[in-house]
């Protein structure tokens, strides 16, 4: 029986709903529902390429610009081909980082097919012995969009594991490049 | 014939000097051995902030994040640290053109005799395969070229190398 989770696209609608004018860094399978949902794609930093990268890249915008929430849209997948990048964040200590992890309980990104022995490994854990300062977990639609309220306030480094289910199908990458999409923020924040 | 001499001495302080003249805010390093000097210096110094990675790899990333955000980040690791950071140098740093200045100890570099040391004899065709132009400081003297690779990646947009070929002097 699949364990209880929430519809991908669903829960970056809630991220959305609560997002405000937070800079967002999304990649992977969360990239690919973030640029459908968002509603603020000037301030969004794209990453389809380098995607164990998401929480270096949040490391650094988040300290570039202390005085505003980044939000990482990161995968189960995708964070696990770079588990030392959680202890680099709890080393730096951003307070205004929230790491989303969207844990995706239909493997759809291996085609249904279970990464062999990855159940062991506890991001949650992970995350708490790397330092970050709190950690969420959400497996309900109505749980996450209220708890989210509380998340957005709280000084990171915040974890946040969402439980998701995706299509089998699933959304395209945006079309803009990434060299485009980071050229615009750029100019978005600097000028 | 002349004796070719080198005073291969190259001391922290005269590194510190390029970066705060070029206006670097943030240094992303790994921390080694070979760096303590460094540390101690950048740690005391008020207008750089220090951003330490378990794996070079991210340093590329951080950095780029800071460029995103309006800073300008230089990394410092190793040779070895490069060759386990091929992609983030390809996809966030050459194809999102971030001007990055990339301090890299040149670990088994000699003037003199054959180097062992596949970390020195493969670092160089591996910047020439990216098109990563690079400069080689060894002493003081050398240290200004920072300021060269850090004008040349502004005018190109793309990250440039700095080889330090020697242990920093204490």
């Amino acid at each position: 029986m699949m364990p209880s989770a929430i519809q991908s696209i669903e829960a970056a609608k809630a991220v959305s709903f609560h997002r405000k004018d937070a800079l967002v860094v999304a990649t992977s399978s969360a990239l690919r529902d973030w640029h459908t949902v968002s509603e603020r794609r000037d301030l969004d930093l794209d990453l389809k390429d380098c995607m164990d990268r998401a929480p270096a890249v949040g490391l650094g915008l988040a300290l570039a610009q202390p005085g505003r929430k980044v939000l990482v849209l990161d995968c189960d997948a995708t964070l696990r081909t770079d588990l030392a990048g959680l202890a680099t964040v709890g080393e730096s200590k951003p307070a205004n980082l929230v790491h989303f992890v969207f844990d995706d309980v239909s493997r759809a990104s291996t085609s249904g097919l279970p990464i062999r022995g990855l159940d062991n490994v506890s991001l949650m854990a992970l995350a708490k012995g790397a330092g970050y300062a709190k950690t969420y977990q959400f497996d309900k639609l109505e749980e996450l969009l209220i708890g989210l309220e509380e998340v957005m306030l709280q000084p990171g480094p915040v974890f946040v594991l969402v439980k998701v289910t995706r299509d089998t199908v699933s959304q395209p990458f945006p079309e803009r490049s990434m060299a485009q999409s980071w050229s615009d923020l750029r100019r978005g924040l600097v000028g | 014939m002349a004796t070719e001499h080198y005073d291969s001495v190259l001391h922290p302080p005269a590194i510190v000097a390029e970066l705060k003249k070029n206006k670097v805010s943030h240094v992303v390093w790994l921390p080694d051995s070979e760096t303590n000097f460094m540390y101690q210096l950048l740690d005391a110094e008020p207008t750089i902030d220090l951003v330490s990675v378990c794996r070079e790899g991210e340093t590329m990333a951080i950095a780029a994040g800071l460029w995103v955000g309006g800073k300008k980040p230089v990394v410092l690791i190793q040779n070895t640290g490069i060759f386990e950071s091929g992609d983030s140098i390809r996809g966030l740093g050459l194809d999102i053109n971030q001007p990055l200045v990339m301090l890299i100890g040149y670990r088994g570099w000699s003037r003199h005799g054959l180097t062992n040391d596949s970390a020195a004899r493969f670092i160089e065709h591996n910047l020439h395969s990216w098109g990563i132009n690079y400069y080689l400081i060894e002493t003081d003297e050398d240290a200004p070229r920072i300021s060269l690779a850090m004008d040349e990646a502004q005018r190109t947009q793309k990250p440039v190398a700095v080889l330090v070929g020697t242990e920093f002097g204490s």
